[in-house]
């Protein structure tokens, strides 16, 4: 495996929770953007007003909310699930026809006229963000592009130039040392840790909250990046197809062997009885 | 608003009451949020646990109806523990003024009533006037009768014990807010409290911001940075509808209008300018003959002249209340043949819609401008009416939207910013400049040569260009005012035409026209200040002098010569709005709020130019219901009111009821951040039906387990009006009221929901009651009671 290339100059979200309202313009931007269908939906699908029921073919930013009471005190909080757009991701590693990249500037970018439909990457991805096109007859899978066509104008994804107060844009380093400063400055306001700065090896979508992250819904992601796990079995694939390969054709010769020389001696013995024509 | 957005980050303290900015200026949150980065802390003084509540440092739960006393108890703690900015309040307020002997309050009524009027005898609610005809004062604040004793006796009932059992707020919880938010009456301290329609939607909603404008004032809060009373208004230019006067009881700048009782200008300018004897007062609205006569000229132009009293007998006179509460009253008995609604859907937006629905049968025709077809342009099939028997012919006109035409939009903070057109209209779609401009001129080719009085419409100085609607840019320019005629004032020559720099030199004497004195400045002969986006900020306060204009004359601030001490340095010098140079005698920073010198020198103005006494009134004698504000229960109440015999308003004609039933629960009405007013716009993107599909109302867990409602389930929720269907959302942010030692509960009700568009639903004014205000007569949209019952109305 290639070491890592350096992902501090990666375009990267810094998403504080604490500033989020849930007020949904990251979603309906982004609807916007990507031109997505509106999803039918009725009443509300989870806690607060929350819709739609999950990211999906057309859903490709979500605010999930949390509206509950604890030791009487109200909990009302956001919090924005997205492709993590990870350092070293797994969907890029599983698909077998390549369709996914993480690309120079940071966004983790798919190529649908690749993709096969073979749905390897939900399998594998450990946000559970790649979503299928359950609704067409050729599916294939969809999830957030990082607006990359957008990054390589310059200009911001359009969930995070919508967002009035919680999401800020810029080099991954620049994220992070905002992130520190920000949990440096005000220690009361914040759990203390980066989420994306170390899970699943790194990504390029930081979160910060007061609410603890698993209670939001954030998944505990281990931090090797996902690759490396596959990568202990994928890279023996090559070795092994050719060991196991060959040593079932071995083993297949051999057993055959018996088929064979039963099959020579039945020939010689069809020439040797043959009427001889003098 | 008196401060502006930007300027929010300098506050220690913001409190949000009767209002939801997280939800409803989601953007504009931001300057909020930014506040609480510089160490700020948040108070949400709310009904419900909103998206505001929980961003903020402390929560404050707030019966509906209540805020007066909840802020009495403030001020009450105030003045108890000696919290006031003391200077401020002897030199600004009228706190050691001094009011009439027989000034008295008993048992919720103020001296001068008249039970069958409804009404007050103003008379002894009056200063003591000296010889020189000026109000006595007694600056060491002891006397009796001086303003700040009357206060603090007028208070002294509200106890937090009292005021928690009227707003039901836990008393932990009130005393965090009193103690936080009355801390700033150090001079280095400022708090500013932000609200919305939850503070004015009462029938005691102007005696709401009265007491907001009293806890500032003993604090030293207005005319500093990161203080103020900071209205959030809820349209993109509903502040520029107010500036140019589209309410009845003005004209445009907040100009009177005229009453019939001003038989000509004279009269007229007798009755409303006010006058004062002390030199020391600005008195700015004495200006009024200037700002009257130069709308007069903007309107009828050359015609209007001295000779003929510059046209005022054009201007229409009113006799009475023409509010939207009385309007709506007069449709149902039939008293109009036509209505025009411009950008409004009172079948949706209106109280009592039920009874509003039966009004617009009568109409013989109605206009509806609009950028979608509202629930109000098809109430002729809205559901239960049978459109055979409504006579009414109905003329939709397509409306464009605001980045489809040209003009300026004025934002809370006073801030005029000029907007350009960036696509066409779709279809027949035109601005509304267009359609008025139609209106006017068809109008001039009817009455040009028949009709009754014809001469108002046919005099009309129209001149706005020959293009397909008029030319914006001379519309503004109009607002802005120009010159007459060539003239000379304190020896500088201005030319017939050119554009007035500044309403200090608008005229009386016909000599300048302008279409609204307090745009004056905005587009001079420099060009249209509103178009200006100039980033650079010498102040350091956020200020950005070159970005855009506002009103008045770009002050960022008003009231800010409050701001400062006697000698003019800043009660905080390291927040300064203004401060007075010795060396230059000259203000730095904002444009000061009159360029007098400071206090203490010779040729100075008392800092609240606006009212004839030059002093923050804590005592204001000019509304109906009062001098000071004094708790009343909403028109429904669950109780009996706590303070006072008087149950609800006494200068409203009815008196309020209490339901005792159990029955009924409290009931207010609140918004969502993905629907806007009245939802024609919002329930018509699919993308934003995608977020908040369908009606709710918000209830508690309590609530909904001893109705046996699961969330989501479709409830019946009704109240003497009407009844209507709507889906649980049962959440621990309601939370019931502990009030008069009983648990009342209550429900929360977004009102963005009618019967037309993509997403429909019922409408929560169905429920509401056509009562308003005592002053301004805006319906008690956000206290009222209603019943809630499992199962809808039409599954």
């Amino acid at each position: 495996m290639t070491p890592p290339r350096d992902f501090s100059r990666d375009a990267t979200f810094l998403i504080d929770l604490t500033k989020c309202t849930g007020c949904r313009s990251c979603q309906v931007a982004c609807k916007q953007w990507n031109q997505l269908e509106a999803e039918k939906t009725e009443f509300f699908s989870g806690e607060g007003y929350q819709n739609p029921p999950a990211m999906s073919e057309y859903t490709f930013t979500r605010i999930k909310f949390l509206d509950y009471s604890k030791n009487g005190q109200n909990e009302f909080a956001f919090y924005k699930e997205m492709c993590m757009h990870c350092n070293d991701p797994a969907c890029a590693s599983v698909c077998p026809v390549g369709a996914f990249r993480k690309t120079a500037e940071g966004p983790v970018i798919y190529q649908q006229e690749l993709c096969i439909g073979c749905r390897f990457c939900m399998i594998a991805c450990p946000f559970g963000i790649p979503k299928y096109e359950w609704s067409k007859a050729l599916p294939l899978v969809r999830k957030c592009t990082g607006c990359y066509s957008r990054v390589k104008e310059g200009l911001a994804p359009a969930c995070a130039t919508a967002c009035p107060t919680a999401i800020t844009y810029g080099p991954r380093d620049e994220m992070l040392k905002e992130a520190e400063q920000r949990l440096a400055r005000f220690p009361d306001r914040y759990i203390s840790k980066i989420y994306g700065k170390d899970e699943a090896g790194g990504t390029s979508v930081l979160y910060l909250s007061r609410v603890p992250f698993d209670e939001l819904g954030f998944k505990q992601v281990t931090q090797r990046p996902l690759p490396e796990y596959t990568w202990q079995a994928l890279r023996l694939v090559p070795g092994i197809f050719v060991t196991v390969g060959s040593g079932l054709a071995a083993i297949s010769w051999i057993n055959h062997r018996k088929d064979r020389l039963r099959k020579e001696q039945e020939e010689q013995k069809a020439q040797t009885n043959k009427p001889r024509e003098d | 608003m008196t401060n502006h957005w930007i300027d929010f980050q300098h506050a220690d303290v913001i409190m949000c009451i009767g209002c939801n900015p997280a939800e409803n200026h989601p953007i504009s949150f931001r300057w909020v949020e930014k506040a609480k980065d510089n160490g700020a802390r948040l108070i949400s003084v709310d009904p419900r646990y909103t998206r505001t509540s929980s961003k903020s440092d402390t929560y404050a739960q707030l019966r509906p109806g209540t805020d007066i006393a909840f802020i009495g108890g403030l001020i009450n703690y105030i003045l108890q523990n000696d919290l006031i900015h003391r200077e401020y309040v002897i030199n600004y307020t009228n706190g050691s003024f001094l009011i009439n002997k027989d000034f008295a309050f008993n048992d919720g009524l103020f001296s001068g009533y008249n039970q069958e009027k409804y009404s007050y005898d103003k008379g002894t609610w009056a200063y003591q006037l000296g010889k020189d005809g000026n109000p006595l004062r007694d600056k060491s604040l002891k006397n009796p009768h001086c303003v700040y004793q009357l206060l603090k006796n007028h208070y002294a009932r509200y106890t937090p014990e009292k005021v928690c059992e009227i707003t039901g707020t836990p008393v932990q919880d009130y005393m965090e807010v009193a103690r936080t938010f009355c801390s700033t009456g150090s001079p280095d301290k400022a708090a500013t409290i932000l609200y919305a329609m939850g503070t004015t939607q009462h029938t005691v909603g102007t005696q709401n911001v009265r007491s907001y404008a009293i806890l500032q004032l003993l604090l030293g809060n207005i005319g500093i940075a990161g203080g103020g009373i900071n209205a959030l208004r809820g349209e993109s230019n509903v502040q520029g509808s107010t500036d140019y006067a589209i309410l009845f009881h003005i004209l445009p700048g907040y100009l009177n209008a005229p009453t019939f009782d001003n038989t000509d200008l004279a009269a007229y300018l007798e009755k409303w300018t006010p006058k004062s004897n002390d030199p020391q007062s600005a008195n700015w609205w004495s200006n009024t003959p200037k700002y009257m006569t130069s709308l007069l000229k903007a309107f009828w132009g050359d015609v209007a002249t001295a000779e003929n009293d510059y046209c005022y007998d054009y201007l229409p006179k009113r006799s009475g209340n023409y509010s939207f509460l009385k309007v709506m009253e007069r449709l149902q008995t039939g008293g109009f043949e036509g209505l025009v609604c411009m950008g409004t859907n009172p079948l949706v937006g209106g109280p009592d819609v039920g009874s509003i629905a039966l009004g617009l049968n009568n109409l013989k025709w109605l206009v509806a401008a609009d950028l979608w077809e509202t629930e109000t342009s098809v109430f002729w099939k809205r559901p239960g009416a049978d459109p055979k028997s409504i006579p009414t012919e109905v003329f939709l006109l397509p409306a464009a939207a605001s980045v489809e035409k040209e003009g300026s939009i004025s934002n809370s903070g006073r801030w005029a910013q000029w907007r350009y057109k960036a696509v066409e209209p779709p279809g027949d779609a035109e601005s509304d400049a267009f359609i008025v401009d139609q209106w006017v001129k068809r109008l001039k080719k009817l009455y040009a040569d028949s009709g009754v009085f014809p001469e108002p419409i046919v005099d009309l100085a129209w001149n706005y260009g020959a293009g397909h609607e008029p030319d914006i840019d001379l519309v503004a320019r109009e607002c802005n005012g120009r010159f007459t005629r060539d003239i000379v004032i304190d020896g500088k020559e201005f030319k017939k035409g050119q554009q007035v720099p500044s309403f200090a030199l608008l005229q009386a004497d016909g000599s300048t026209a302008s279409g609204n004195w307090l745009y004056c400045s905005s587009y001079t002969e420099a060009g249209n200040m509103m178009q200006r986006r100039g980033k650079e900020d010498h102040t350091g306060m956020g200020m950005f002098p070159g970005w855009a204009w506002c009103w008045p004359l770009n002050r960022r601030i008003v009231y800010n010569r409050a701001s400062v001490d006697l000698t003019g340095k800043p009660w905080n010098p390291k927040k300064p709005v203004i401060s007075w140079n010795q060396a230059t005698n000259k203000w730095e920073g904002d444009v000061p709020d009159g360029g007098w010198p400071p206090m203490g020198l010779a040729g100075t103005r008392y800092p609240f130019i606006m009212v004839a006494e030059g002093h923050g009134r804590l005592f204001a004698a000019g509304l109906a219901d009062g001098p000071f504000p004094e708790h009343y229960e909403p028109m429904e109440s669950p109780m009996v009111n706590l303070m006072s015999s008087r149950q609800s308003n006494p200068a409203l004609d009815r008196t309020g009821i209490i339901d005792k039933s159990g029955v009924f629960y409290i009931a207010t009405t609140c918004r969502v951040s993905e629907h806007w007013q009245a939802g024609a716009m919002t329930r018509n993107l699919p993308w934003l039906v995608e977020l908040v599909p369908d009606m709710f109302v918000e209830m508690s867990e309590e609530l909904a387990k001893k109705k046996n409602i699961a969330n989501g389930d479709f409830v019946t929720i009704s109240s003497k009006r009407g009844s209507i269907q709507a889906r649980a959302l049962v959440t621990s942010r309601i939370k019931p009221f502990l009030i008069g030692g009983k648990m009342i509960e209550q429900v929360a009700i977004p009102w963005h929901f009618g019967f037309n568009g993509l997403a429909t639903g019922d409408s929560a004014n169905a429920l509401t009651e056509a009562v308003g205000d005592a002053n301004t007569h805006i319906p008690e949209y956000k206290a009222f009671m209603c019943n809630i019952k499992k199962g809808g109305t039409k599954v």
